[in-house]
């Protein structure tokens, strides 16, 4: 009997839950995260949670890595931006590193979730590179829909294949597909730095994936710190992800 | 503060449990290891408060404190929470009533480390447990 798992798992039953995943680690999967949060929070309210626990970045891209969490009789209450809820161990913890056996791991994120006052229907996880306890931890408490990012190169599609692998033996669904900094854009000309998506594609295919195919926009740079005032192209291409929104919508 | 989400974790897993077993729950014992500090007057109240209008109004709610120790993953040796309270201290100064161990107790080995080998692995059972269940069946 664990207490923290029954309301962890009550408090997300019912929930849109859509998880950020890549077995590969610096694919951008908090900035996705973030960004697709920050959009379907123009549409309506949306908690993005960052499970990523020991390389929390979710806090810094919007400039509250030195903020704490105020607690409350519900719990955990979450940092605000107009519609859009966050939640991070970072804002337990402040900007310290976190150390913790695979046993406290698990207790660690299922206590999170479970304390975490998240009221919204619409919940965007931000997930830590590979697959491991959180994954478990996460899919013992709610099942989520996974979005999965991937680099170009062989070597992060060799990685990303067997994650796929997993979540289709495992019933995840899966609907999108996404190559992140496949190309940048010089004048009309894309240069694909990481190769040709054909891999990527092929896969897609194998899985039954929408592909999306993401440029690399080194103006985000700027942004790290103030995610929510950045409006370039990831922000619309993101928006082109009809299938997350439409469900949104109904 | 979150002894009330604590003690309604507690409530929603015993009526759950009750149902799926069509029991009637005379008596609860829960433990909450003595790392996280949580006030046990609240605790008490919120169970009061809590269980009204569910199936478990007239259950009893026992709450108990007990030790926690730790076992050294890395020497083997066993410590107890008193031999890592000097290093804690700094955590309740720097963070104050809400502190992270106060809320997730299990972040404990990332603010200390073994008092005998100096490592940050050491794990320990610091979970909210149900450490008892008085029940009858309904029938």
């Amino acid at each position: 009997m664990n207490p923290m798992l029954e309301f962890a798992r009550k408090k997300f039953s019912g929930k849109k839950v859509l998880a950020v995943l890549s077995s590969k680690g610096g694919v951008g999967k908090s900035t996705l995260a973030s960004l697709l949060a920050l959009s379907l929070s123009e549409m309506g309210s949306v908690a993005l949670l960052d499970l990523d626990i020991y390389g929390n970045s979710v806090t810094k891209l919007f400039g509250m890595q030195n903020k704490l969490h105020k607690v409350s009789k519900e719990g955990i209450e979450p940092f605000k931006l107009k519609k859009l809820s966050i939640f991070s161990i970072n804002g337990l913890i402040g900007d310290r590193y976190l150390i913790l056996p695979g046993s406290q791991e698990r207790s660690v994120v299922e206590s999170f979730m479970a304390l975490s006052n998240v009221e919204e229907d619409t919940v965007i996880i931000d997930m830590p590179p590979g697959m491991g306890e959180e994954l478990l931890t996460l899919t013992r408490i709610v099942k989520p829909e996974a979005i999965v990012v991937t680099l170009a190169s062989k070597l992060s599609i060799d990685v990303v294949r067997k994650m796929l692998e997993y979540l289709k033996e495992s019933s995840i669904r899966t609907r999108y597909f996404i190559v992140n900094m496949a190309y940048i854009l010089s004048g009309d000309r894309k240069i694909y730095p990481f190769g040709s998506v054909e891999e990527a594609e092929n896969l897609s295919k194998l899985y039954n994936l929408k592909l999306k195919v993401l440029p690399m926009d080194p103006e985000i740079s700027k942004f790290i710190g103030q995610l929510q005032y950045y409006d370039g192209i990831l922000k619309k291409e993101i928006k082109e992800l009809e299938c997350l929104f439409s469900d949104l919508k109904k | 503060m979150h002894e009330w989400a604590i003690a309604m974790s507690v409530i929603q897993t015993m009526e759950k449990w009750a149902k799926e077993r069509g029991v009637n729950i005379m008596k609860v014992v829960v433990s909450l290891p003595s790392l996280s500090m949580l006030d046990l007057d609240i605790m008490r109240d919120a169970f009061k408060i809590l269980k009204k209008n569910t199936v478990l109004e007239n259950s009893e709610f026992e709450v108990r404190v007990r030790d926690t120790d730790f076992d050294c993953r890395n020497c083997g040796r066993r410590f107890s929470l008193e031999e890592i309270k000097r290093q804690l201290s700094e955590v309740f100064e720097n963070y104050g009533e809400e502190n992270p161990l106060h809320l997730l107790p299990a972040f404990v080995s990332s603010f200390a480390r073994c008092p005998f080998c100096g490592s940050h692995d050491f794990t320990s059972e610091l979970s909210v447990l149900v450490d008892g269940i008085d029940y009858e069946s309904d029938a």
